[in-house]
């Protein structure tokens, strides 16, 4: 659909193309027509061409025109002077003369054929070709008279088709054609006598059929007629022709720059270069026209009038070319919205534009520099004079330098620093504008700004952190009051000694899933505070040593059931860190009852404390009872346990809680599982 | 027969705690919200022990303790599924004697109970004890050097000779803290060689006779990573 309607904006752009120039022609001519001051009334009769004075007034300038050269002939004859003329001279019967004479009147030729026959020396002249028979006179006059409009002169008498030339009216043509010019053109006054001696002359003229394009007569013959017809028929084509012109403008508009493979306007090297570019060379292809204008004015006596024509045509389809082409960059450009772009008025802006802000950059420090050039070659210049004054004025301009720059060295220090501490993750970054010199302090706004931004941001992420401890805490108040109802009257339905085995094992079922329901609890409530880290850190220096003491004899008991054997490792000295001595207490009892849950029985367990790099490090391993076909990061994950089944106490929360807490006093917490190897290692900076 | 006055909203929780406290003896007198149980307190004189839950209707656990204690000295335990830190401190300065959490233990409950009624009936009598010098007490733990016996809340403990020694020792300096070294050394009056967490497991056995609840022990505190010690309560 799309592709379609491209396909006719393009065909009727260029139909329009081939319409206007051709709407243009028509109109030029109309308007030139009807301009053209010519028989006027002629035309506003209806008059036929030959009808008209023109054609009476060229026929008798013709005719006058035969007479004279004739007569300039004649004289050459008398004169024996050199002919100028080519003339074909034969002797007819009755020792009869005629002379002929080729295309004399019109060297290109004429419309109008002409015998005269001069009765007094018996000779006859004719511009009749001669490749016509001209061996009698009689073959002349028929050549001649059989033309539709003929005019003869024969004893004083004028007989003619034309009416305009007759006896009557000839007298009335503005030509020099009078019957008294008819007698004496052509003769000169002799010496002998003033009076010259008139003409005896036969004349016999007609206008060819035929006309050819040789002479006015064939000119205004064409003249005439179009103007009658334009005159008559065309004035109402005039606002027809503006309208459909103006018509064809949109549709023209609307086809440029459309192209079938592409959607929107396709612009060519030639839409792209510089407008002014582009119209000059729009003008330099309209300007090679004119060699086709200087070569009519040239051969302006060439007869063939389709050259001439041909030649103007050529000329303006060129010119029409160049108009399309510099109309078509401009619409395209218009509609691309890059006609203000291409110009070298917006290039130059924007150049300037550049400049304008490159220097407004690094003004003032070119500026100053430029500043400090020149307070230092007077300094020179003054310490060429008086070498202390110089001298401290330049130890006194250094001095003010050093300063300037030092302050500006600062600024960018501390701005450095800021964008480290934020890139640290601290966002508490505040800079004070006042200190930070002129240049930069834009630049500090923005990273207060940012360090403002990441702060909040922070913030948002640890309330909706906190909100989400606080569901839970109140879910697990609800569910906690419930469940000391079903944990009582499970204990007291025990004591009333139920009979049956199966009883007694349903009621422990009952007892144990009640216990780890509460024990969920309490774990689901400490392992949301700790990742969210809503949780208050009483922060003191505590002996490792005396902790895992503490800890292993707290599990010595559990662990003796099991028949586990710890092998405790210490370091020499008591080593030390800084934890909160509760929590850290939480730690390590989830490792240590994980222990005595899921290590195998009749292995050991070893701890043991060492310091490495700066920090202490408390490494438990132990051998899993069960395979442990799991990767670290899913048992690290919340309600993981080493196992698959759950039937086991615990929440499976454990070491997500102690990762949680230890990563909360700052420590960090790892586990390494190597085949049923599992080995924690709990490490914390150490203090002195 | 001592009456105790127990007072929740959740009827059931009131049921099984009066089948426990039965069994022991006790008398029962039951409340669901807490300005039944002002009522009750107006009526009833004889009043031995409140069991007070704190979300409760009408009138809440803290505000009713806030009541009663305006002019009634009769202990108070706090019993309430608020287990946080927070809640604990804001019962117990609140007029609370005890606070127990919800579900509890019933075996602990009772032992609280006991040790709350034997404090508030009896323990006027052994005031008078005090001038001994050979007795070391904090709060109701006493012990008595001469009889080398060792009560905790009128009621007497037996103490293995070396946990008797610890705890002594630790009586005797009530509110400092040792560490395990310095009480070996201290008790066994010899240089200690490390590596020995035998000190930690006979204070685990010393909680587990002298608490109610060994976890949340109230006399023998362990502050983990530094050392033990007795609380110093008046």
């Amino acid at each position: 659909m799309e592709k379609k309607k491209i396909c006719w904006a393009r065909v009727l752009k260029n139909i329009s193309y081939i319409l206007f120039p051709i709407l243009v022609v028509i109109l030029f001519v109309i308007v030139f027509s009807l301009s053209y001051p010519l028989e006027k009334e002629a035309i506003k009769a209806k008059k036929d061409y030959y009808e008209t004075n023109t054609f009476a007034e060229n026929y008798a300038y013709k005719i006058f025109g035969s007479l004279t050269t004739v007569g300039s002939l004649k004289q050459n004859e008398k004169d024996d002077a050199y002919s100028y003329y080519y003339m074909h001279t034969e002797t007819i019967e009755n020792n009869e003369y005629v002379k002929s004479i080729n295309y004399y009147s019109d060297y290109i030729g004429s419309n109008v054929l002409w015998l005269i026959i001069d009765n007094d020396t018996k000779k006859a002249y004719t511009n009749l070709d001669y490749s016509i028979d001209t061996s009698t006179l009689e073959n002349i006059i028929s050549k001649i008279m059989k033309n539709e409009y003929n005019w003869k002169y024969e004893n004083e008498e004028i007989q003619t088709t034309v009416a305009k030339l007759s006896n009557e009216n000839i007298e009335y043509i503005d030509s020099g054609l009078t019957k008294n010019s008819l007698e004496i053109v052509g003769n000169s006054p002799t010496e002998n006598s003033n009076n010259a001696q008139k003409n005896n002359y036969t004349i016999y003229t007609s206008v060819l059929d035929e006309l050819e394009y040789v002479d006015s007569i064939y000119k205004d013959k064409v003249l005439y007629n179009t103007l009658r017809v334009v005159n008559q028929n065309l004035v109402l084509l005039i606002p027809v022709l503006i309208i459909l012109m103006i018509g064809l403008i949109p549709l023209i508009i609307n086809g440029i720059g459309r192209t079938r493979n592409k959607d929107g306007i396709a612009l060519n090297w030639y839409d792209k270069i510089l407008i002014e570019f582009a119209s000059i060379i729009a003008f330099l292809i309209g300007l090679s026209s004119l060699i086709f204008f200087i070569g009519i004015n040239g051969v302006s006596t060439i007869t063939n009038f389709v050259l001439v024509l041909s030649s103007i045509g050529v000329g303006l389809l060129i010119i029409y070319f160049a108009c399309i082409l510099f109309f078509e960059t401009l619409v395209k450009r218009l509609k691309t919205h890059t006609f203000v772009k291409t110009t070298i008025a917006y290039r130059l802006y924007i150049k300037i534009k550049e400049l304008m802000q490159s220097i407004k950059l690094t003004k003032s420090f070119t500026l100053y520099f430029l500043l400090f050039i020149i307070a230092n070659l007077i300094c020179f210049g003054i310490m060429w004079s008086d070498g202390f004054i110089g001298f401290l004025l330049t130890i006194i301009l250094y001095g003010i330098t050093f300063n300037f720059l030092n302050k500006r060295l600062k600024s960018y220090l501390k701005i450095k620093s800021a964008i480290y501490d934020i890139y640290n993750g601290n966002t508490d970054v505040k800079l004070n504008e006042a200190e930070i010199c002129k240049e930069m302090q834009d630049t500090a706004k923005q990273i207060n700004d940012i360090a403002g931004g990441l702060s909040n941001a922070l913030e948002e992420k640890l309330k909706s952190e906190r909100l989400k401890t606080e569901l839970i805490t109140n879910v697990s108040h609800d569910i906690k009051t419930p469940l000391t109802s079903i944990i009582n009257y499970v204990d007291l339905l025990k004591k009333e000694k139920i009979e049956g085995e199966k009883a007694q094992e349903y009621l422990n079922i009952l007892d144990n899933k009640s216990q780890r329901l509460k024990k969920l609890t309490e774990d689901l409530v400490e392992a949301s505070k700790a990742s969210s880290g809503a949780i208050k850190l009483n922060i003191e220096k505590l002996n490792v040593n005396e902790l895992i003491k503490q800890v292993s004899g707290e599990f010595e008991d559990k662990f003796k059931n099991h028949n586990l054997q710890e092998i405790i490792t210490f370091p020499e000295k008591d080593v030390y860190i800084n934890a909160d001595s509760r929590y850290m207490y939480r730690v390590l009892e989830n490792m240590y009852s994980n222990i005595s849950k899921y290590a195998m029985e009749g292995t050991r367990v070893y701890t043991d404390i060492f310091e490495k790099n700066g920090k202490i490090s408390i490494q438990i391993k132990n051998v899993s009872k069960q395979k442990l076909n799991i990767t670290t990061d899913e048992l690290m994950q919340r309600f993981v346990r080493g196992e698959a089944s759950r039937n086991t106490e615990g929440s499976g929360l454990g070491l997500s809680i102690a990762r949680s807490l230890t990563e909360l006093q700052q420590g960090s917490f790892n586990i390494y599982l190597d085949g049923d190897l599992f080995k924690v290692i709990i490490e914390f900076e150490k203090v002195k | 027969m001592y009456n105790i006055l127990v007072c929740d909203d959740d009827k059931e929780i009131v049921k099984a705690i009066e089948i426990y406290l039965s069994k022991e003896g006790y008398n029962i007198l039951k409340a669901y919200d807490g300005m039944e149980a002002l009522e009750i307190l107006k009526k009833n004189d004889d009043v031995q022990l409140i069991i007070l839950d704190i979300m409760m209707p009408k009138l809440d656990g803290i505000e009713t303790a806030n009541i009663i204690r305006k002019d009634k000295s009769i202990p108070i335990i706090m019993l309430s599924a608020k287990s946080e830190d927070y809640d604990k401190i804001s019962g117990l300065n609140n007029g609370a004697d005890d606070y127990v959490t919800k579900p509890f233990n019933p075996l602990e409950l009772i032992a609280r109970v006991n040790s709350q009624i034997r404090r508030y009936t009896s323990l006027g009598s052994m005031v008078k004890k005090e001038e001994d010098n050979n007795i070391y007490k904090s709060g109701d733990l006493i012990i008595n050097d001469s009889t080398k016996t060792v009560e905790v809340d009128g009621k007497e403990v037996k103490l293995t000779p070396t946990e008797y020694n610890i705890l002594k020792f630790l009586t005797k300096n009530k509110g400092i803290v040792y560490s395990i070294e310095q009480i070996y050394e201290n008790v066994w009056e010899e240089e200690s060689y490390g590596a020995e967490n035998i000190i930690a497991v006979h204070i685990r056995h010393i909680r587990e006779k002298i608490e109610i609840n060994p976890r949340e022990p109230k006399y023998l505190k362990v502050i983990w990573g530094i050392g033990y010690k007795i609380e110093d309560i008046k």
